[in-house]
């Protein structure tokens, strides 16, 4: 059964956030001002401030209502998506996976473009049906009490969604957590996925530590070897902690909104093409937006829960063929990601059809570049239509 | 405060610091949980809930306060940084001063039931000629201590700040003990000052001890290699994730910590859960009451985040030893069954003087508070050989 959904949040719990916020408790912050403590200080206390005192909920909340929202429960899990039908002669069905510390809203600049390419100086023809559900446990798609959903889980329940829309075949889009959960679609059900498009490649036993050799980067990638050692070495500290012990710190980032704001706002400004100014990618309101999504949802513990159960529950192949990957792939890369694998892999790891390497942007691509991802998403699926 | 002056300090919290811990305990947004798995993903939500219900409205601050202030306090400057510790002066014949270093994510509470027993045995049944003058210092960032108010507060800074305060209180020759930071703590001092230190004496030996291996030092052992490999696993697999956080990014941390009671008491109960030698029921070894009064502490004094920011600047000072270079005081070591990760007698022996190695019955990392009593014997019985004699 699926029941159109709106978007409302009680007064009151808007009311307790900003009574929250402006009680907050802010631990001294001092030598920190290239963030490399975390969070800087004087920024957060300003973007609470802001949170609690201009920030106008409502407007977004209106705006996220523009589109059409969905819940439905499928194997018991709450699943909340939008449904944005193509204007064009015959849209092509396209589900997007967000990511974390995402919500399903990073990715509302590539709505438009996507579904009613006309009016966005495009050609009717590359119009989709787009599907953009929450990922389990983040956002509408809560609570999740079920133990063991993973990507790979995610990927059965989005077959079954779509399936329930009428889409027997689809096209998948991803990032972060997403591209997992996209590459588990284009691996497990090749069948039933034209084609899939991701701008974080990897190998789906990635989390449980399976990386490519390093004598796989070639000409143009010496840096991203490094690059990923570095991130590894300096800022995976939190995947390892929700890897592992997600609850411990669910308490604090579900009890103080300005808990949750630090965690979240350290990652979009560190893994964001922003040159440490984090309002160069994400407006104030678009910081505020992602973190009242997470607090009035109370979405974090269970977000962060994702990473363990990617890691308890490792991924299984569902057969030995190679590719893995066998639905047609094109990979999009960003410089200032977090995470960058090889051409030279990804050749053998995929059905790869499409490589391209962005010189501008980061990890929060809908929101960073939509420009660029829309027309690599036109250009590539145009080819499967 | 001038540099020196060594002033009575009564812990006394307002209040309206009471009041507020109450009021946001009563308005905690409990996270949800996964049906039928308690602790398996971090702290359990129905034990977390039993015990802040408890810290609301059944546990009594001002009592635990009393409890406290029976012990004498003071501060003084070292080094223009405000330092509180505790100074009984011990009941005997000639007490032995001993300073004595907490840890993560303990604070001087870890000390309560350990300071009277060193003081003054004779009370408990031991011989009076063991009494010690114990000095406890709340550890930069810590309790009662000031807050650094700039980077470079690493362990290293904190022997020096020690080693000033036991000059200012006129001891020219004490011992030494600690676990966990402490230990880190009192094997610098060891380092820099042997000729002050009569002996040091640990019940943990620093996760970060990185002793000579290869060329001229001594082949690794069979016990050794296998030691050597297991924390090479853990590293590589995050076991201790606690550690990963606090010693990358500890402020994004520390604002949720701060911020909400529940969220400190679940990562603070989570670890001593978790270290002590308890199987899994904490309270079975640790009253609620005295994790309560660690975690107050924690709150009242605003210092969760000075405190995990210590693993970062730890990071600066690393206890990394050449072929040769060795702690000359004499060690201690009380090897408790259920601590984490104890290395074989001759990793230790690499660098240190290693006198005593006492395999311990039970407990686990926080000994102090788990094992007071047999904990205390074993200091007693090794600083016994190297007291000086009446005068």
């Amino acid at each position: 059964m699926i029941e159109p959904f709106k978007i409302e949040i009680a007064d009151a719990v808007i009311d307790d956030l900003k009574s929250r916020l402006r009680g907050t408790r802010f631990p001294a912050d001092f030598g920190n001002d290239d963030w490399d403590y975390g969070t800087n200080g004087a920024y957060l206390q300003e973007l609470v401030r802001y949170w609690a005192e201009e920030y106008d909920w409502r407007a977004h909340e209106r705006a996220m209502n523009a589109f059409s929202h969905f819940r439905t429960v499928i194997d018991e899990i709450p699943i909340h998506f939008i449904q944005a039908r193509g204007n064009g002669p015959k849209p092509m069905p396209l589900i997007m996976s967000h990511g974390w510390p995402w919500t399903f809203w990073d990715l509302q600049k590539v709505i438009g473009p996507l579904t009613d390419p006309a009016a966005f100086g495009g050609d009717a023809d590359d119009a989709f049906d787009v599907i953009i559900p929450s990922l389990p446990g983040f956002g509408f798609s809560t609570p999740l009490t079920t133990p063991g959903v993973n990507f790979s889980r995610t990927a059965d329940i989005w077959v079954t969604l779509m399936q329930r829309l009428g889409y027997e075949t689809f096209a998948a889009q991803g990032g972060d957590f997403g591209a997992f959960v996209t590459a588990q679609l284009g691996h497990k059900y090749a069948q039933k996925t034209l084609g899939i498009h991701i701008h974080l490649a990897g190998p789906l036993g990635m989390i449980s530590g399976n990386m490519p050799d390093a004598s796989m980067f070639g000409p143009g990638e010496e840096n991203w070897e490094a690059g990923n050692a570095a991130f590894l070495e300096q800022e995976s500290a939190y995947s390892r902690l929700q890897a592992t012990k997600p609850q411990s710190l669910a308490y604090a980032l579900n009890d103080s909104p300005a808990g949750l704001a630090a965690w979240i706002l350290e990652k979009r400004r560190r893994w964001s093409d922003c040159g440490g100014e984090v309002e160069r990618r994400f407006s104030k309101d678009d910081l505020c937006t992602t973190m009242t999504l997470y607090w009035v949802t109370q979405s974090m513990g269970t977000s962060a829960r994702f990473y363990a159960e990617a890691k308890r529950h490792p991924w299984r192949a569902a057969h030995d063929r190679q590719p893995v990957v066998e639905a047609p792939t094109a990979v999009l890369l960003f410089d200032k990601d977090i995470v960058k694998l090889p051409r030279r892999w990804a050749e053998k790891y995929y059905n790869l059809q499409r490589w391209n390497v962005s010189a501008t942007g980061g990890h929060f691509v809908p929101m960073e570049e939509p420009g660029i991802l829309v027309q690599d998403v036109r250009t590539f699926f145009r080819t499967l239509r | 405060m001038e540099n020196g002056l060594i002033t009575p300090f009564t812990v006394h919290i307002e209040d309206s610091a009471l009041h507020d811990l109450r009021r946001r305990l009563a308005t905690t947004r409990w996270p949800d949980e996964l049906t039928g798995a308690p602790w398996a993903y971090g702290a359990d939500l129905a034990t977390l809930r039993r015990m802040t219900d408890y810290w609301r409205d059944g546990y009594d601050w001002r009592a635990a306060e009393a409890g406290i202030n029976r012990l004498a306090q003071f501060r003084t400057e070292i080094a223009g940084s405000g330092v509180h510790f505790i100074h009984e002066r011990g009941v005997g014949p000639a007490p032995m001063p001993i300073l004595i270093s907490h840890g993560w994510p303990g604070s001087f509470v870890e000390m309560l039931e350990l300071v009277p027993l060193l003081a003054d045995p004779a009370r408990f049944g031991g011989d009076a000629a063991d009494a010690f003058d114990v000095v406890v210092p709340s550890m930069p960032g810590y309790g009662f201590s000031d807050r650094p108010t700039a980077p470079g507060m690493t362990p290293v800074a904190m022997a020096e700040i020690f080693a000033g305060l036991m000059a200012s209180l006129g001891y020219a020759r004490y011992g030494v003990q600690g676990g966990d930071w402490g230990a880190t703590v009192s094997t610098w001092l060891a380092k820099f000052y042997p000729e002050r230190l009569s002996g040091i004496h640990l019940n943990w030996i620093p996760g970060g001890l990185q002793p000579a291996v290869g060329g001229e030092a001594p082949v690794l052992s069979a016990a050794e290699g296998a030691f050597c490999a297991r924390m090479a696993w853990q590293a590589a697999h995050g076991v201790s994730t606690h550690t990963g956080i606090h010693g990358s990014r500890p402020q994004t941390l520390g604002y949720g910590l701060n911020d909400s009671p529940v969220g400190l008491a679940a990562w603070l109960i989570d670890k001593f859960r978790m270290l002590a030698d308890c199987g899994g029921d904490v309270e079975s070894v640790i009253p609620l009451d005295w994790l309560l009064t660690n975690v107050s502490v924690y709150w009242f004094t605003e210092t969760i985040t000075s405190a995990i920011r210590l693993y970062k600047e730890a990071q600066a000072a690393p206890l990394k030893f050449c072929v040769g270079e060795r702690i000359l005081p004499p060690l201690g070591f009380a090897a408790f069954p259920g601590e984490v990760a104890v290395p074989p007698r001759e990793w230790v022996a690499r660098v240190y003087d290693v006198r005593r190695w006492t395999k311990m019955q039970r407990g686990g990392h926080f000994a102090a508070m788990e094992q007071p009593q047999i904990l205390a014997e074993d200091i007693r019985a090794f600083f016994r050989p190297f007291r000086e004699q009446p005068r």
